[in-house]
């Protein structure tokens, strides 16, 4: 914006004459000079234009200065322009008042002193032009303070939006939490009632088979005293017991497998032949199997170690019931026993599926499956390779595994051999002298 | 009339399973013993209260309806007549040896019973 912009100012006189001299006067000014010779004129050229400072005289024909005057301070846009009213009329106060009144801002007398006249427009176009220019200024500063505020405003949403966004992603966040809570407690859940459904169920199995397995001892004993039954009877009976025995290890199995989990397991200490208990082991098992032939290769000598005699049959049943269920095409298993300077090591070998390679490490893990099988537990003791190795392991042993897809795989356990009683007579297996507990850690 | 000799030798059996009771009432007939029999606590003691000759000892259940066989204990021992008689626990629940209750009771035997063991017991308190 230029400063030294020309301004407007409009001249009004009835007399050209006079109209002639003030142009001349206010040339030097340098600034527009309008002419116009009666009011009605004046009115059209401000209508037309931009009018920094009027000067009028106040006795004209048709409109006196005063009647224009009050017509320009009507117009919202002249409210505040300069008039400065040209008089040779006398004046008294009283005109000068009424000059006030109709929205003068200044008197100029006849005769006109050049030097006056030009001072008072100039100070009147000057007063104009710093007005126009204040506004400009204001008008630039309004729009800046606009152009910030709708900055302000803009980022301000941005800002709320990111704050809805991390709202939005601290809930998701809360939910995931939330439902992984929620999950563990599930799955704790879950493991409690499995508990108490087991302690409940082994309970109540363990009621029946109280009943089975007492008539069953009862004639068993009417039967020795009698002597009434035929040899086939007697062997039913004690086949009946011997089935009886398995079930009731069965369910204490189960029972185990809660224990094991919650590191409750107490095992039995007690000296015992590990290769007669493999024998008795295969034997039996050998019963429930038509596919499969087996195999055992054990030194003739009995083979002492210390431990329990039921978790032991149960790791050996574990065993051979896997290698049983993935040799389905039949084949032999092969069990071999061999002694070692501290340990004695029972290997089992199956010519079956195998194990894949990947799943070897995880083998023992609790719940693991191989990822080429499917289906539930094998029926039998139903005790995973998770509770063999603690079994194993709580025996001061250790369980290793070797397999090839598609040709088979051997499991090996070894536990650390006992020192032989002192009086190196052979010891009944089954009732040792002494019996305490081990309590896992 | 002449009252019938009752034999030297009685055990109550305290069970709620049926085929239990049965079972042990045929194990100890055979062994000679006179048996009676009762499905709970509750009926135990009225048995006990009614009959003339007190048992040599009781077999008893734990987890029963109406009077467990902790509640037929306590009952037991607060009443004179019958606070003597020996009482042999047989339970399925795992024996706890430091269980105080089992402290107040003279034998434990684990379910399922071996029978001939059982009757080597009561043979002792029936001596």
């Amino acid at each position: 914006m230029s400063t030294s912009e020309k301004i407007n100012i409009l001249m009004v006189d009835d007399q050209p004459s006079k109209l002639l001299s003030y142009e001349a006067i206010l040339n030097d000014l340098g600034e527009n000079l309008i002419r116009a010779s009666s009011g009605w004129e004046a009115l059209e050229q401000l209508l037309k234009t931009d009018i920094a400072v009027v000067l009028m005289d106040v006795s004209m024909p048709e409109i006196d200065g005063f009647e224009l005057a009050e017509l320009i301070r009507q117009h919202p846009r002249y409210q505040k322009t300069a008039i400065i009213f040209v008089s040779a009329v006398r004046q008294t106060d009283f005109d000068r008042l009424k000059g006030y009144e109709a929205g003068a801002v200044d008197y100029v007398s006849v005769p006109v002193i050049p030097e006056v006249l030009r001072a008072k427009v100039s100070v009147f176009a000057e007063l104009y032009r710093k007005t126009q220019q204040l506004e400009r200024l204001n008008h630039d500063l309004e729009q800046r303070v606009e152009e910030r505020t709708a900055e302000l405003n803009q980022r301000a949403e941005d800002l709320q939006r990111l704050n809805a966004e991390l709202a939005c992603s601290n809930q998701e966040r809360q939910m995931l939490l939330e439902r992984e809570r929620a999950a563990r407690a599930d799955a704790e859940v879950a493991v409690r009632l499995r508990e108490q459904f087991l302690a409940i169920a082994s309970h109540e199995l363990k009621t029946p088979l109280t009943a089975l397995i007492g008539y069953a001892q009862t004639f068993q004993m009417r039967a020795k005293r009698t002597g009434n039954l035929s040899e086939r009877d007697t062997q039913s009976l004690e086949r009946i017991l011997a089935q009886a025995d398995r079930l009731h290890r069965m369910i204490n199995a189960l029972l185990d497998i809660n224990r094991i989990e919650q590191g409750r397991l107490c095992l039995e200490r007690e000296l015992l032949d590990l290769g007669a208990l493999t024998w008795r082991t295969v034997t039996e098992i050998q019963t429930m199997s038509s596919q499969q032939h087996f195999d055992v290769q054990s030194p003739g000598t009995p083979l002492w170690i210390v431990g329990d005699a039921l978790r032991l049959e149960q790791v050996l049943y574990n065993l051979l019931g896997n290698a049983m269920k993935y040799s389905p095409q039949g084949g032999t298993i092969t069990i071999s026993i061999t002694t070692h300077d501290e340990t004695i090591c029972v290997a089992i070998r199956d010519e079956g599926i195998g194990i894949p390679a990947r799943d070897l490490p995880h083998l023992f893990e609790r719940f693991y499956r191989a990822s080429n099988v499917s289906g539930d537990n094998i029926s039998g003791v139903g005790i995973g390779l998770f509770v063999v190795q603690e079994i194993v392991a709580l025996h001061g042993g250790t369980i290793t595994v070797e397999s090839q897809e598609g040709r088979g795989s051997t499991f090996t356990i070894c536990v650390p051999r006992a020192t032989l009683p002192p009086n190196g007579d052979s010891v009944d297996p089954d009732h040792a002298a002494a019996s305490d507990q081990l309590v896992a850690p | 009339m002449q009252l019938d000799i009752p034999p030297t030798h009685g055990v109550l059996v305290v069970d709620d399973d049926h085929a239990i009771r049965e079972m042990l009432m045929e194990a100890l007939e055979d062994a000679g013993y006179h048996v009676m029999s009762a499905e709970n606590g509750h009926q135990a003691l009225t048995q006990l209260r009614q009959v003339s000759t007190l048992p040599n000892v009781i077999l008893l259940d734990l987890m029963m309806p109406m009077m467990t066989g902790w509640e037929f204990r306590k009952a037991q021992q607060a009443d004179a007549q019958l606070a003597a008689i020996p009482v042999i626990v047989l339970s399925a629940r795992p024996s706890m040896q430091h269980d105080e209750f089992m402290m107040t009771v003279d034998e434990f035997v684990q379910k399922p019973v071996d029978i001939a063991r059982l009757l080597t017991i009561v043979a002792r308190y029936c001596a």
